[in-house]
């Protein structure tokens, strides 16, 4: 840090009236331990090299009073936080790992593409593609269009349908027996 | 620091008249006694997290006032004692000769624990322990002008005393 010589007289100045702050003196400590002390004010190297000393004493953690004491107190708390929720970060993704050796999925849902049919899992991409085409068909074509009224089928229709109006009818006359 | 100075503004600060009476009462001089209770607060300040440990920390504080108040009357050297009789009691070792081993460091230490004890007191909160005035005096329940006039005569008082020795 390189300081003018006429700042470090105002500051010594004020220094002995008791005016300077906390910083202005952290300041003055680091001047006045670096190379750069004119040799005039070199009488001054014990006293402040003195308080260097003590802070250490005080502080062992702080290094050179680099630091004002506020912040490092509220470093401290947010590293113990930092500390906590790693900890419990590295203890969930230990659990996963395990659950993940001891009980491994179906390996269907590992996959990029699958499907579902009667409960059963296909990863097959044939099979999904498939499926995957007709399920969009339906969606896209409107319901007339994929029902239409003129069916090529429109007699396997019609039967399909007598033979519900019968099946219907049954029950009925099962229900009126009774 | 704003948690716990709270915490000592409710429990330790309203203690001071009594405190303040208390010590006037043994050394017989006002202005010595306000500065033995503020010397007591800065003390209780810097354990204020071992406080809780005494049953009444009105009890413990009047004792430290006490002892306090007794040493004082013991060494009644307002203005510490006179440069030429340090070496009778700073372990052995005088300043002067400090500095002759070049341990210039220590010398100063010396120097400071001649100080009277408020002002040690108090160099020891703004240098060491980096508070700021109006910190020290919030604590020590003063104004802000007599803590700094405090500081100011202790750092003139090293320095005037570490000069004189350099020039010997």
């Amino acid at each position: 840090m390189k300081m003018k010589t006429d700042d470090i007289d105002k500051l010594i100045e004020r220094y002995f009236e008791g005016e300077t702050t906390a910083d202005e003196e952290r300041q003055l400590r680091v001047f006045f331990a670096s190379e750069s002390v004119p040799d005039r004010l070199s009488s001054y190297k014990p006293l402040f090299a003195y308080f260097d000393e003590e802070i250490q004493k005080v502080h062992p953690q702080r290094l050179q009073a680099n630091e004002v004491k506020h912040t490092t107190k509220l470093w401290q708390t947010k590293k113990r936080w930092l500390y906590i929720v790693s900890g419990a970060a590295a203890a969930v993704l230990l659990l996963l790992a395990v659950n993940r050796v001891w009980f491994p999925t179906d390996p269907c849902y590992c996959s990029d593409n699958y499907v579902v049919i009667n409960g059963r899992c296909y990863t097959d991409i044939h099979t999904v593609r498939a499926m995957a085409a007709e399920a969009l068909h339906e969606v896209a074509t409107p319901v007339d269009e994929y029902f239409p009224k003129a069916d090529v089928n429109d007699r396997e229709r019609h039967v399909v349908d007598d033979q519900l109006k019968d099946l219907g009818s049954m029950f009925n006359d099962n229900e009126t027996n009774e | 620091m704003k948690m716990e100075f709270e915490t000592f503004k409710i429990t330790v600060l309203p203690l001071r008249e009594k405190l303040v009476s208390i010590s006037r009462r043994i050394v017989e001089d006002g202005v010595d006694a306000e500065d033995i209770v503020q010397e007591s607060l800065l003390k209780l300040w810097l354990m204020r997290g071992e406080l809780d440990r005494y049953s009444s920390v009105e009890a413990f504080a009047t004792q430290m006032v006490k002892n306090l108040s007794i040493d004082h009357l013991r060494a009644r050297h307002p203005e510490g004692p006179p440069l030429e009789s340090l070496s009778l009691d700073s372990g052995g070792r005088s300043p002067d000769e400090l500095l002759e081993e070049k341990d210039a460091v220590a010398c100063v230490r010396v120097l400071i624990s001649q100080l009277p004890s408020l002002q040690q007191a108090i160099i020891r909160m703004k240098d060491i322990e980096g508070y700021e005035l109006q910190e020290i005096a919030d604590i020590t329940g003063t104004q802000i002008e007599a803590v700094r006039v405090n500081l100011s005569r202790a750092r003139k008082k090293i320095r005037e005393q570490f000069l004189q020795l350099n020039r010997q």
